[in-house]
């Protein structure tokens, strides 16, 4: 039986039997997202970042400078890697390229873990290089469970997910984006990236409050926070990256701090990028509103 | 094939064609609404080709601007000749 045919049956064992590193990931501190932008400052100034998150399909490529950079930074921070074209809801047949791609950067790593989101990219052999949403039904359920746990078993450790920002909604959905993803995560044994811009862009765009969404999410699956910029049109909310985080989005911040305590969190920026001091006023701004809301770290670890 | 898969193939469909009439079959089944959209009057179809366009143009705009990185992955996008073919 061949590995695709192998990996495609739906397994009924748990994350643990299937001797799979299912376990917690650490928390990292305050970080940022790696920026070509901003390499030469990373290595020549050192600064005072926890830790970086990669764009993982920049790297898979055999090879180059971006590689050869990534090695150093490795050296200095703790990495996590990230990717954008997993596509776990598709029903297109997985992509084993991209997968081997992928386990083979993770290998070169090391990352503290390995995060995409829960989205589809494209069917039929085309990727159309966006996060697409897809109805929340219990079908899908099915589906993606079996597929995080097809890639779960292939790269051998339990992967994070992301929830995105929508712009659509479909009228079968069964359950909400939120009791999605607290089903998928326990059944799946994966873990939750929450993305707190994203949560505010698509309340906005829906019209729930964010803070049921967040109230929706089981706190002790939840690794990693996101913060990001949007560009606010008016009657809706696209997710840009572009902008500094708005004023709403520190405070939902502040209170998915209170819901999830100390969890991992980096800024991420992708377009109109600035210099890297002006980014590091707001990973420092993550790092000050946790130490102000949050019991010391040491405290509630013991 | 099942209703994901027609869904997804649907959709998929109706952004790579720019068809309204794929997008008008939908809501048959699966629809496709958001309340901003109804609120403004704007289909969520037009709205998302707009969007669609800016990135399949590679003007690397805003949401996009990760793949700015490393241009040759965003260039294997055989949709953007699609969009410009039409």
């Amino acid at each position: 039986m061949g590995i695709a045919r192998k990996l495609l049956r739906p397994s009924t064992q748990s994350p643990a039997d299937r001797q799979m590193d299912s376990a917690k990931p650490p928390f990292l501190g305050f970080g940022l997202g790696l920026r070509a932008q901003h390499y030469d400052e990373i290595l020549n100034g050192n600064p005072p970042i926890d830790w970086f998150e990669v764009i993982s399909e920049n790297y898979m490529i055999p090879g180059g400078q971006p590689l050869r950079i990534l090695d150093r930074i490795r050296e200095r921070y703790p990495v996590v890697m990230h990717g954008v074209s997993l596509s776990i809801a598709s029903t297109a047949p997985p992509n084993f390229e991209y997968l081997a791609g992928l386990r083979d950067l993770a290998r070169r790593v090391e990352p503290k873990w390995i995060s995409d989101h829960l989205c589809w990219t494209g069917v039929h052999g085309k990727n159309l290089h966006d996060l697409l949403p897809f109805p929340y039904t219990r079908e899908a359920l099915d589906h993606v469970v079996n597929r995080v746990q097809l890639v779960q078993d292939y790269l051998g450790r339990a992967i994070v997910l992301e929830n995105v920002s929508t712009y659509v909604q479909f009228n079968n959905s069964e359950m909400t984006e939120w009791e999605f993803l607290a089903e998928l995560s326990r059944r799946s044994g994966c873990w939750l990236l929450f993305d707190v811009n994203n949560v505010y862009v698509s309340a906005f765009n829906h019209g729930y409050d964010p803070i049921t969404f967040l109230e929706g999410i089981p706190a002790d699956r939840v690794v990693q926070f996101h913060m990001a910029g949007h560009s606010h049109m008016g009657t809706h909310i696209i997710d840009t990256h572009d902008h500094p985080v708005c004023e709403d989005v520190w405070d939902l911040y502040a209170a998915a701090l209170k819901r999830f305590g100390w969890v991992s969190t980096i800024i991420e920026r992708d377009d109109h990028i600035p210099p890297l001091d002006e980014i590091l006023v707001e990973v420092e701004r993550t790092r000050e509103i946790a130490n102000q809301i949050l019991p010391p770290l040491t405290r509630q670890a013991g | 094939m099942s209703d994901l898969a027609r869904q997804q193939s649907d959709f998929q469909r109706a952004i790579l064609t720019g068809d309204d009439a794929i997008w008008a079959e939908i809501p048959q089944g699966t629809a496709c609404t958001s309340r901003w959209a109804a609120a403004n009057k704007t289909s969520p179809f037009e709205r998302k080709q707009s969007d669609w366009e800016r990135c399949m143009a590679c003007n690397v705009s805003t949401r996009y601007g990760r793949w700015s990185i490393q241009p040759s992955y965003r260039c294997r996008s055989d949709s953007w000749a699609l969009f410009s073919a039409r």
